[in-house]
């Protein structure tokens, strides 16, 4: 453990932190959304996110990075990941609703499985990369260091994505069934509310946020297979610090995690994760729901 | 086929009628289940044997790969007492097989004097698992259901990242390679010996885990995966069982992690990672968890297939991920599953060629059948309690509720509620719809706690007590909604809620006590269920299942019961039954009840005591006569009692 930081390097890894628990965030809100309206924890929502960085990386090599394609290619990888997302829903997650815990949690993972051998037999094993677009290239310097503009750029898309989706959930008809869901879907389904295209839909919504994040990834650095577990582990972390189900908890505990990682990598380079999941060990002996989460 | 059904629609005997008879007559009963255990038994022991003699006639390498079967295995097995005995789901089992792993290889690494013997590091590693579950534990059931799935996977992952940074420790990635063990079962020299060492170490394990999974303490395990809710008030402390189960699953997963480094002479943080304790989930699945050693035919099946598949595609993880969808789906019984259907089958069609007639199970009756074994002497008990002025005051405090309040948000649902219940009575707490009445069995009961007020239970202050306290206290429980262990049989209801009571149920080994067997029986005779103690509790009819809780509730030698709407949902005819079943109960054993109810003409008909709420206050207090004369007692009831039934 070496110690004798100067206080800028704080500033910077704690900012770095932000960023990383910007993308966290946009993974995480729709878990959590899943959870909360479905009941359902999808172990292979890493995995949409991964579909969506490997098909922006694909993107990007046909039509290229630039300002104005660089939106269009993360249009198209968040609705790409979308619409696999609602096969998937429709075809496999409505039959185990029902079903016990452990084999919900095992029908999930097994998409885990299946995409992680498609996306090596398309991608390779080996690493993927894209470039940066030129309105993101660059660093904005902070104290003594510089800062990567895209980091900021993901905090902008995590504000912006919150606030849509508060909006969506709060000033919408939409918005409501799914807070109504949430909190006692039986009763919503008596009520007469189509539960299962509202499932659909949440799900939808999920997986295209899962495919925002993704393609927003890529500018990160190198995309691996290893994406998806390392993805699906850490939104984990978040949702369950922040209380499964609750939109906020994963705003705070997002960004929470991505502070605890980037100083983490200062205090313990080699275990950073650890720190992680010493957090959630924490805060979960101190507040078993999470955060924001309500007592079952 | 149009043909075949045309001819089938003009009266001949089709193609698809003499299927569809065939079908019928193949069809098979929970008898041929049954049945079926003994060649299940023959089957399981044949294996057993056959993987027992594995080195004579298999080559080197697929010796191995059943070697590692069995610690995988194993591995798989002491996380089925978590999944499917204690119904508990936990994704960070291979936590313990590290620990355990670890523990052995460091030994060897750093000659620490005692411990430098990897073998004795090998009997050292139930303690591990052991002490490692009890903290661990402790941490985990923070959490419920898939909270717990969670943590123990956020657990792992932190075991994980400990194992994979520690360097100096563990070797991170690299890890340690060596002949962790005696010369007499050096891996190189003497591959056999090492596999039969194995083989010996895991039959033992194996032969352990049988006998807790069956043992008293196996059945309360069952009866909290069931229903915990019932568990507690069967004088269960939940928690503690679970902690308990959770500490044997993490010590044989520990033994299975020592063993494993023993016999792949390695172990680095890449192999003990979580797709290990993913592995041992899929394992358990593809097994069957139903069937005790599923698990084993899980793991057998897993690395013998995934070997050959692994060989002959690169997208391998994508087959695994379509075998267990596919078994997740369609085969919930697993591989285990489908050998007991096969024996089912092979039991039916034995059945048929010989014409002997499988004995069907006794169907449920309904209860109007066995109405004649219900019905209690209603004259004596009517002339027990009818005439004499009984003095109340007189009698002890069994129940003494003092100013109890309590409020969800805004709404007061219970406020400043003080009465009591006196030995012998048969106490009701009435009053119309939202009057805080199940909120105050809430309260009594230890479900939730009150924001101020107290609860004294014969003297002694249990504000806020579990409810297993209470239960151990001699109060027992009925619900609103019927509360049984849903799959146990009507026999093991009762057994488990006396054995727990008894604490019978801390048993690792062996079987419930005689006497309690025997009391359980007689238990199901006075209830008139006498006849269906091998039904399931989900098989009896409302009233029956009524029944049953009753006796539940006696069994646990409750002196206080506490009934909450005993007669909700039930026929008028069962109601009666149920009505007279309390009072004749009451009577004989001496018990105080207290019971809410809705149907008024139950409550005048046995209560001689009777508690009014009206918006979580008590309205009025006393007997039956006084009740009906009081004034607003009727203006609170107006609209459901008329003034003639009132009048009586």
């Amino acid at each position: 453990m070496t110690l004798g930081y100067s206080f800028s390097d704080y500033v910077v890894q704690i900012i770095a932190g932000l960023g990383t628990g910007s993308v966290l965030f946009l993974v995480s809100a729709g878990l959590t959304l899943v959870f909360g309206a479905l009941r359902v924890i999808n172990f292979a929502h890493g995995s949409l996110t991964m579909i969506g960085a490997y098909v922006t990386v694909s993107l990007a090599g046909w039509l290229g990075f630039g300002n104005a394609i660089f939106w269009i290619v993360l249009l198209l990888a968040a609705l790409v990941v979308a619409a696999g997302g609602l096969f998937m829903e429709v075809a496999f997650f409505r039959p185990i609703y029902r079903r016990p815990l452990l084999t919900q949690l095992l029908v999930t993972f097994a998409f885990v499985l299946i995409i992680a051998g498609v996306i090596r037999k398309v991608y390779g094993a080996r690493t993927r990369t894209t470039d940066v677009p030129p309105f993101l290239q660059g660093g904005i310097d902070v104290l003594d260091g510089a800062i990567p503009k895209y980091q900021f750029f993901f905090m902008a898309m995590a504000v912006v994505v919150a606030v849509a989706l508060w909006a969506m959930l709060y000033r919408t008809g939409l918005g409501r069934t799914i807070r109504a869901a949430v909190s006692d879907p039986v009763l919503l389904g008596l009520s007469g509310v189509n539960v299962r295209v509202l499932f659909t839909t949440v799900f939808v919504i999920a997986a295209f946020f899962a495919g925002l994040a993704g393609a927003l990834t890529t500018l990160q650095g190198s995309v691996g297979p290893g994406l998806a577990v390392d993805t699906i582990i850490r939104a984990f972390v978040v949702v369950v610090i922040g209380g499964l189900g609750s939109l906020s908890g994963a705003f705070i505990a997002a960004f929470l995690v991505g502070i605890a990682e980037a100083l983490g990598i200062l205090w313990v380079p080699s275990a950073s994760l650890a720190i992680v999941f010493a957090v959630l060990v924490l805060v979960l002996a101190v507040r078993p729901q999470g955060i924001m989460g309500h007592k079952a | 086929m149009t043909t075949v059904a045309h001819d089938a629609s003009r009266g001949g005997t089709s193609l698809r009628d003499s299927f569809r008879s065939l079908g019928h007559r193949l069809r098979i009963s929970p008898a041929a289940y049954e049945t079926a255990q003994k060649p299940l038994m023959f089957v399981s022991f044949a294996m057993i044997v056959f993987v027992g003699l594995i080195p004579l006639f298999a080559g080197p390498g697929d010796t191995l790969l059943a070697q590692q079967a069995l610690y995988l295995g194993l591995l798989a097995l002491s996380l089925n007492l978590l999944v499917n005995t204690t119904g508990l789901i936990s994704f960070g089992h291979a936590m313990f097989w590290a620990l355990g792993g670890y523990m052995v290889a460091s030994s060897y690494k750093f000659s620490i004097p005692i411990f430098g013997n990897p073998l004795f590091a090998l009997a050292m590693t139930p303690i591990m698992g052991l002490v490692a579950g009890f903290v661990i534990g402790l941490i985990v059931f923070r959490g419920r259901e898939l909270y717990f799935s969670l943590l123990t996977l956020g657990v792992a992952q932190l075991v994980w990242a400990v194992a994979h940074g520690w360097q100096s420790l563990t070797g991170g990635t690299n890890g340690a390679n060596g002949v962790f063990a005696a010369e007499w079962i050096n891996a190189f020299l003497h591959p056999d010996r090492l596999y039969w060492f194995i083989f010996g170490c895991v039959l033992v394990c194996t032969a352990m885990l049988y006998v807790i999974t069956n043992s008293p303490f196996g059945d309360a395990l069952r009866g909290i995966r069931d229903n915990s809710r019932r568990a507690e008030f069967a004088g269960l402390w939940v928690k503690r069982y679970e902690l308990t189960a959770f500490m044997i699953a993490a010590m044989f997963g520990a033994i299975a992690g020592g063993l494993s480094v023993i016999g792949d002479t390695q172990i680095n943080s890449g192999l003990v990672d979580w797709t290990l304790s993913t592995r041992a989930l899929i394992v358990v699945l593809l097994g069957g968890v139903r069937f005790f050693l599923g698990p084993f035919a899980g793991a057998f099946f897993y690395l013998y297939v995934f070997n050959e598949v692994i060989q002959r595609t690169a997208m391998w993880d994508t087959v695994l991920g379509v075998v267990v969808l596919v078994v997740a789906l369609f085969l919930q019984g697993g591989l285990a599953g489908l050998i007991q259907w096969l024996c089912a089958l092979g039991v039916t069609i034995r059945d048929r060629l010989t014409g002997r007639q499988v004995e069907e199970p006794v169907a449920p009756m309904s209860a109007a059948a066995g109405q004649a074994v219900h019905l209690p002497d209603i004259a004596a008990a009517a002339a027990g309690d009818g005439d004499g002025k009984v003095q109340w005051a007189d009698r002890a405090l069994v129940l003494d509720v003092k100013n109890l309040t309590k409020s969800f948000g805004g709404l007061v649902a219970v406020n400043d509620v003080s009465f009591h219940v006196r030995e012998g009575a048969i106490h009701a707490i009435i009053g119309p719809n939202g009057a805080g009445k199940t909120t105050l069995f809430n309260l009594i009961t230890g479900l939730i706690k009150p924001d101020t007020g107290e609860v004294v239970l014969e003297g002694e202050d249990v504000t806020g007590a579990a409810p297993w306290r209470l239960v151990k206290r001699g109060m027992g429980r009925s619900f609103q909604q019927t509360n049984l262990f849903w799959e146990l049989s009507s026999l093991g209801n009762v057994t488990l809620a006396e054995s727990a009571v008894k604490d019978a149920t801390r048993k690792l080994w062996g079987s419930h006590p005689e006497e309690i067997t025997n009391r359980a029986k007689a238990l199901l005779d006075r209830v008139g269920l006498g006849s269906f103690r091998s039904i399931t509790a989900r098989e009896l009819s409302h009233g029956d299942q009524r029944s049953l809780e009753m006796a539940t509730a006696l069994a646990v030698e409750s002196h206080f019961l506490l009934l909450d709407e005993p007669t909700a949902g039930i026929s008028p005819a069962e109601t009666r039954d149920a009505v007279e079943l309390i009072r004749k109960i009451a009577h004989e054993e001496n018990l105080t009840v207290l019971f809410v109810e809705h149907d008024m003409e139950v409550v005048f008909g046995i209560a001689d005591y009777i508690t009014v709420l009206h918006y979580g206050a008590v309205l009025a207090e006393g007997t039956p006569a006084e009740i009906r004369a009081n004034p607003d007692v009727q203006k609170a009831y107006l609209g459901e009692i008329t003034e003639e039934e009132v009048a009586g």
